[in-house]
């Protein structure tokens, strides 16, 4: 009995510091509550289509995830809208966009029409991109939501925000 | 009282014949179930609860269930290879402790069997849709599953209960063969489930509105189904092997007499080192997995090691730490049985030393949660000195490093009773500390230079020739060792002569055991999400939420005292028993 | 003195070993063992 007691109150205490450590000795940190399917009121103005753009890109989007510093794994995205300008003159480009615009948009619904060089997926030699269309599910963006994003990068790359809050016939034809 | 032999037999064949036309049932169930899109489901579309949590109440079910089928896969496993040596060697003392093995376990298979079905009860209840939805995909599965059960119940009573009567010649090797068959059968049990639970994370052979294809074989293999199965069947070993080790150690410390002892002390060392060899393949395993996940589901790999959950791998490290620690200090107790045993007991605080170190190292985070006011103190959001240890390439190095002096402590003892005596013996033990100082250079330089001086996909790549220059020194030093030490001088050694408290860290390795599985058990399924099915069909109920770190280690650690209260009963059932049927 | 020459030729030979080992496991993952920005 003596036996059981002093191996029970051993285990006891090796489950108390485990427990102990993961409760008060880690960072307390909550994930994220499930995000809300709400329903995405279109924006009457530019100003509340980047707003959109930035809410989304932070949260439902999950684009801060992988477009950051520390997680390495994806081009960092603050002056995207400028940089897209150059992307599609270099000579590795051979996706359909025409205007930094439009190289946005295909890199949010086609990431593997250009890779940007060192960020494919291991193994591709930077054919294919490890981002999926963020209209799959698992992100499920719609078109509203896009454009938001698209309107938001322009808008911290300090260029002239050209997506206009609802879809024109213009823009529909340029995608 | 105590129900006798026959009486228990007929109990379980008639439980057995229950579960497998249970499963029957689910299968003609499943198998009628329409094509469909996977639902989209509101907070109503989950029956009432009455007050029952019920993500909490799956989540016990699974995780008992699968702490029981861990352990009823490991034995068969140990049994069959100990039995086998026994033959080979024709030491009876190896088929003894092969049949103790399988009959101190044998009502851990009922409780697999029980949880199993509150498993599947407690989730047709509180998740009808969802598995409504799983049914109507694999259907057919649940055939195979009924049939590896019938299957395996039958060559566990055959194998158990013929032990005796199968015992010699020809007959032997029917009865290893029955071990076989059971080892299969049980495996078999296992990579039909984990097709449905990887399907849940890695889903395949479905469209993105949930329509599955028809191609059953796509929606079992998919991204996750190998890695699953290479890692449970490894991980299943190693665990087992703890538990009996366990219960060895228990045994040891209340044995009566020297003999005993001895018994206990040989068991528990044979269990332990299974568990330990086991122990060494599975980070290849865990990198196949997680480098599945990221190939699948870019956002799912960071979530998992980058995102929310990065410090949960650092309380990981605290676990492995911990059972790299108790094995070596179960080794270093070790050097007693053999009376050359004290002369490396002078080396113990130098690898202890070191394993102390990778151990800190694996230890430190990288992400600091700080205030704004801490990080402007410290210059940003990492420590400037500590931060880089954090890295991945740093934990690389450090488990590596401390997996080579783990295996250094087992080639001390093995020698603390032996002594070359070959003429090059000199020579051996030179290429051998050759071996393992190139191996620490290079697995050094892996870690720094792809570590620190280039990109994201190098750091992981270089992994990979880290763990290939660990197990080739293991490799290489056991064949040296094998060559040097033949017509060894071999001094006393004596099973039982082990301090009181080395059997503690064979316990302490058990209950982390129990306890990390549990939480790698979290943090698989924690990265789903909202999701029941990972992009294809939403989790809509109110316990849709990821639980923190914190929870979910309160929930595990409950688990784990109500799974080894259950695991010492079926013990001190057997011992029970086994007296019972003395008097 | 004979032990101890054994001891630097092997770290020296399986030193060199590891090297064709870590050059293989990284051109099998499309890596060069040289990193080049």
């Amino acid at each position: 009995m003596n036996n059981f007691l002093k191996v029970a109150a051993f285990s006891l205490a090796v489950i108390g510091l485990y427990t102990f450590y993961s409760v008060w000795v880690i960072p307390p940190i909550n994930p994220e509550a499930p995000p809300k399917e709400a329903v995405v009121e279109e924006p009457a103005t530019v100003d509340e289509l980047v707003e959109l753009g930035e809410s989304v890109y932070n949260g439902k989007g999950a684009c801060s995830l992988c477009h950051t510093a520390a997680a390495g794994r994806a081009p960092l995205l603050e002056r995207a809208a400028v940089i897209a300008g150059q992307r599609i003159k270099e000579p590795g480009y051979k996706g359909n966009a025409t205007h930094a615009e439009g190289y946005l948009y295909e890199s949010l619904v086609n990431p593997s029409a250009y890779v940007v060089p060192g960020f494919g997926a291991s193994g591709s030699a930077d054919k294919v991109s490890p981002m999926l269309d963020v209209r799959g599910s698992s992100i499920g963006l719609n078109e509203t939501e896009i454009r938001a994003i698209i309107a938001y990068l322009q808008s911290i790359s300090g260029v002239e925000v050209t997506i206009a809050p609802a879809p024109t016939e213009e823009t529909k034809a340029k995608e | 009282m105590a129900l006798s032999n026959k009486r228990l037999s007929i109990i379980k064949v008639v439980f057995s014949l229950s579960f497998f036309a249970f499963l029957l049932a689910v299968y003609f169930f499943a198998s009628g179930q329409p094509v469909v899109s996977a639902p989209v489901l509101g907070a109503l579309d989950y029956p009432a609860t009455h007050g029952v949590n019920r993500r909490l109440a799956v989540w016990m079910a699974a995780q008992m269930h699968l702490w029981f089928a861990a352990f009823v896969l490991a034995v068969p496993i140990l049994v069959l290879i100990l039995e086998f040596i026994g033959v080979i060697k024709k030491d009876k003392r190896y088929d003894r402790v092969a049949c103790e093995f399988l009959r101190v376990s044998i009502t851990a298979f009922s409780l697999t069997a029980i949880t199993g079905a509150l498993l599947l009860l407690s989730l047709i209840v509180f998740y009808p849709q969802l598995m409504k939805y799983l049914a109507s995909i694999f259907g057919p599965t649940a055939l195979f599953y009924a049939l590896f059960f019938l299957f395996e119940s039958a060559t566990l009573y055959a194998y158990y209960y013929g032990w005796g009567r199968m015992s010699e010649g020809s007959l032997k090797w029917v009865h290893l063969l029955i071990g076989l068959g059971l080892n299969t059968a049980g495996t078999g049990l296992m990579f039909v489930a984990n097709a449905w639970v990887t399907f849940m994370m890695t889903p395949a052979g479905v469209d993105v509105s949930g329509v599955f294809n028809g191609n059953l074989w796509e929606a079992v293999n998919n991204h996750l189904w190998s890695p699953m199965n290479l890692h449970r069947f490894i991980a299943n070993i190693a665990y087992g092997g703890s538990i009996v080790g366990a219960y060895a150690a228990y045994r040891y410390l209340s044995a009566a007499n020297e003999k005993e002892r001895a018994h206990y002390d040989w068991m528990g060392y044979t269990s332990s080192l299974i568990a330990i060899g086991a122990l060494l393949p599975l980070p290849f395993a865990g990198y196949w997995l997680t480098a599945e996940i990221y190939s699948y589901s870019q956002q799912m790999g960071i979530t998992l090691m980058g995102g929310v959950f990065a410090w949960l791998f650092i309380v990981q490290a605290v676990l492995i730490g911990a059972l790299f620690l108790a094995a070596n200090y179960y080794l270093w107790c070790g050097f007693g049985r053999g009376s050359y045993g004290e002369r490396y007991l002078g080396y113990v605080k130098y690898i202890a030393f070191v394993i102390a170190i990778c151990f800190l190292v694996w230890f430190t985070p990288h992400t600091l949660i700080l205030t704004p006011t801490e990080a402007r103190a410290l210059g940003g959001q990492y420590h400037p000195y500590l931060g880089p240890l954090g890295l991945m390439p740093a934990k690389n190095t450090a488990v590596n490093i401390m997996l080579l002096f783990t295996f250094l402590s087992f080639l001390l003892y093995r020698r603390s009773h032996r002594t070359p005596t070959v003429a090059w013996a000199a020579y051996g033990k030179a290429a051998q500390a050759g071996l393992f100082t190139a191996a620490v250079i290079n697995i050094t330089f892996l870690g720094v230079y792809y570590g620190y001086f280039t990109n994201t996909l190098y750091k992981v790549a270089s992994s990979v020739p880290q763990v290939a220059t660990t197990l080739f020194v293991i490799v290489a030093c056991l064949v040296i060792e094998a060559f040097m030490l033949r017509g060894a001088e071999r001094t006393e050694f004596r099973w039982g002569r082990m301090p009181g408290r080395s059997q503690y860290a064979l316990l302490l390795i058990a209950v982390s055991f129990t306890w990390l599985m549990g939480l790698m058990g979290f943090v698989r399924s924690a990265i789903r999400q909202h999701w029941h099915v990972y992009g294809v069909m939403r989790d809509a109920s109110a316990e849709a939420f990821t639980p923190s770190i914190a929870y979910a280690a309160k929930v595990v650690s409950i688990g784990t005292i109500i799974f080894m209260s259950i695991i010492v009963f079926i013990f001190w059932l057997s011992s029970a028993g086994r007296e019972a049927s003395d008097e | 003195m004979k032990t101890v020459l054994a001891f630097i030729i092997s770290i020296a030979g399986f030193g060199a070993l590891f090297f064709i080992i870590d050059v293989i496991l990284l051109n099998a993952q499309g890596l060069s063992f040289i990193f080049r920005g």
